[in-house]
């Protein structure tokens, strides 16, 4: 049981970094109708902009941990946004009114790009980073001196996670870039004849995609002590996972798969074999996408009229 | 005549390969209701829509207010006080009925005080909306659609206002209170109409000036009275017209 407990919370805190970019990936399915295969490299980019920026707050002599987690969240926001808004603009954004597939192809074009140019800039080791975070809280002290321990990190994973999503959906739901993004996503011609640029917003979805991706970049990194450049394949086929599971274009889906996909895999890691863990989270897939193709949240294509 | 509000000349477009427009001349005078009327697939829906450069003219020139509006992108053309109740409705139907307004509003980015008049002046006309507001557009019935869609155009405060078949699907007395509506918004604010109809005897009586579009060209114009009188569009759209309000056979 205390185990158990023990991977409940392991598995919560990894499903918050995969809710995180499955977010990304659900928000261009809805408003453009591709999947953005570059999204998992732009999670890596965010990792590599938050390490390079605490190195460069660490070294000009900053120590208030909480000061350089703040300012290196904030530019590995924006520094990965801006990444998000060029890829769409250079690799999406011509190929629109092609074929339905060009954008995708062009997509995974894109996350070679990016892989390779983490690789080549930042060399192909792996780049690991002394615990920022230290510390934590035992919960429970189990006769058979089982602990289950709640850690500052994952404590910092998850709040911050809480936050963003608040802000996130106060922004969909309340503000009108989310309304002209929720319009865009349902009718873009009839959006475009009420004064909303289309274009614009799609670039926005890009932005406020990445920017989410590159806080799970910096949350992973926090957490595992360490980024690659090929971390963003498998994490990036995950939160996609987790996207399909919720239910592809459901906002709320998305979390909630991303969360499922964490459970399933730590718990799978913690009873059976940590070497199948991959097996088990891509299994969910194909048979969500058998039996249950629209996703857990997900709505069938059929609108009344 | 001043210059008309809307000038259109020589205007060209097609979808794909099919060439919907042939070099169609249509004015639309400041305070005038416009009717325009023809058989299915004659390019009136084709003809509102090109006019927000959805598709774009392939020759021709669309002026507006004396600005030429032919190549400006759709989105400015929305700011510049026209607004569209298009074909099919095209409600957000994933967003309740406020929303949908707001839509609307936000196409002109008008004050506070000016969105809650036009809001008013909105649930005014159709206080059926204001029970469904918090509502999802996609639950409401055809004749609430079609109160939302034209409420959704009212609500960028046009000068313009173009409604694509107002009356289809709606039963004769929810019809005829759009069309008094209409009526009462031209008469009051002076609002300029074009109005699209398939079923033209309403549509007609209401206007002032009419045109009939037949494949891809105005064929005939005249003042809403005179059209009512001429026996070739007794017989193509008042008669006839009665004639597809029944159900389609086969």
């Amino acid at each position: 049981m205390d185990y158990f407990a023990q991977q409940l919370i392991n598995g919560l805190v990894l499903g918050s970094i995969y809710g995180l970019i499955a977010i990304g990936y659900t928000m261009v399915y809805g408003i453009v109708g591709m999947i953005n295969f570059a999204h998992g490299d732009v999670f890596m980019i965010g990792g590599f902009i938050a390490l390079i920026t605490f190195l460069i707050l660490v070294s000009i002599g900053l120590t208030m941990v909480p000061v350089i987690l703040l300012l290196a969240l904030l530019v590995a926001m924006a520094v990965t946004a801006l990444y998000g808004w060029t890829i769409e603009r250079i690799a999406y954004r011509p190929l629109r009114h092609s074929f339905r597939l060009a954008p995708m192809l062009s997509a995974i074009g894109m996350s070679f790009v990016l892989t390779n140019f983490a690789q080549v800039a930042q060399g192909a080791r792996v780049k690991p980073v002394p615990p920022i975070v230290t510390g934590g809280y035992t919960l429970y002290e189990g006769p058979g001196g089982f602990v289950v321990r709640l850690s500052n990190i994952q404590i910092v994973v998850v709040i911050t996670t809480v936050v963003l999503l608040a802000i996130f959906t106060w922004l969909v739901a309340r503000t009108r870039l989310g309304r002209d993004m929720r319009a865009c996503e349902q009718d873009q011609t009839m959006a475009a004849l009420l004064g909303v640029d289309v274009d614009r917003t799609i670039s926005m979805t890009f932005v406020i995609g990445a920017a989410l991706a590159a806080v799970a970049g910096m949350m992973y990194l926090l957490y595992y002590g360490l980024v690659d450049f090929f971390m963003g394949f498998v994490a990036g086929i995950k939160a996609f996972t987790a996207a399909v599971l919720g239910g592809i274009g459901s906002l709320p889906g998305a979390m909630l798969g991303g969360l499922l996909i964490g459970l399933i895999e730590t718990l799978w890691s913690a009873y059976f074999s940590v070497e199948y863990k991959d097996v088990a989270a891509f299994s969910i897939l194909i048979v969500v996408l058998i039996f249950l193709p629209t996703g857990l949240l997900g709505r069938p294509e059929v609108e009344k009229v | 005549m001043n210059a008309p509000l809307l000038a259109i000349r020589g205007l060209r477009a097609s979808y794909g390969k099919i060439e919907a427009l042939k070099g169609v001349d249509l004015d639309i005078a400041a305070g005038e209701i416009v009717t325009l009327i023809g058989a299915n697939g004659a390019g009136k829906s084709t003809l509102m829509m090109t006019i927000f450069g959805k598709p774009r003219a392939r020759a021709g020139r669309i002026v507006y207010d004396g600005r030429d509006i032919t190549s400006v992108p759709t989105h400015h053309i929305a700011r510049m006080r026209i607004a569209q109740s298009p074909e099919g409705r095209r409600i957000f139907p994933r967003m309740s009925v406020a929303e949908n307004l707001q839509m609307g509003a936000d196409a002109t980015d008008g004050t506070p005080a000016e969105r809650a008049a036009s809001l008013d002046k909105v649930v005014t006309l159709f206080p059926r909306l204001k029970e469904r507001m918090t509502q999802r557009g996609g639950t409401l019935s055809g004749g609430e659609q079609q109160m939302l869609a034209i409420g959704r155009a009212l609500m960028s405060r046009p000068r313009l206002l173009m409604l694509d078949e107002p009356s289809l699907g709606l039963a004769p007395l929810i019809a005829k209170q759009i069309f008094d509506a209409i009526r009462v918004l031209n008469r009051q604010d002076g609002l300029t109409v074009l109005i699209v109809e398939q079923n033209a005897n309403h549509a007609l009586r209401l206007a002032h000036r009419g045109y009939v579009m037949v494949n891809g060209l105005i064929t005939l114009s005249g003042t809403g009275a005179e059209l009512l009188k001429r026996p070739e569009i007794r017989a193509a759209y008042l008669e006839g017209g009665r004639q597809t309000d029944a159900p389609a056979a086969g």
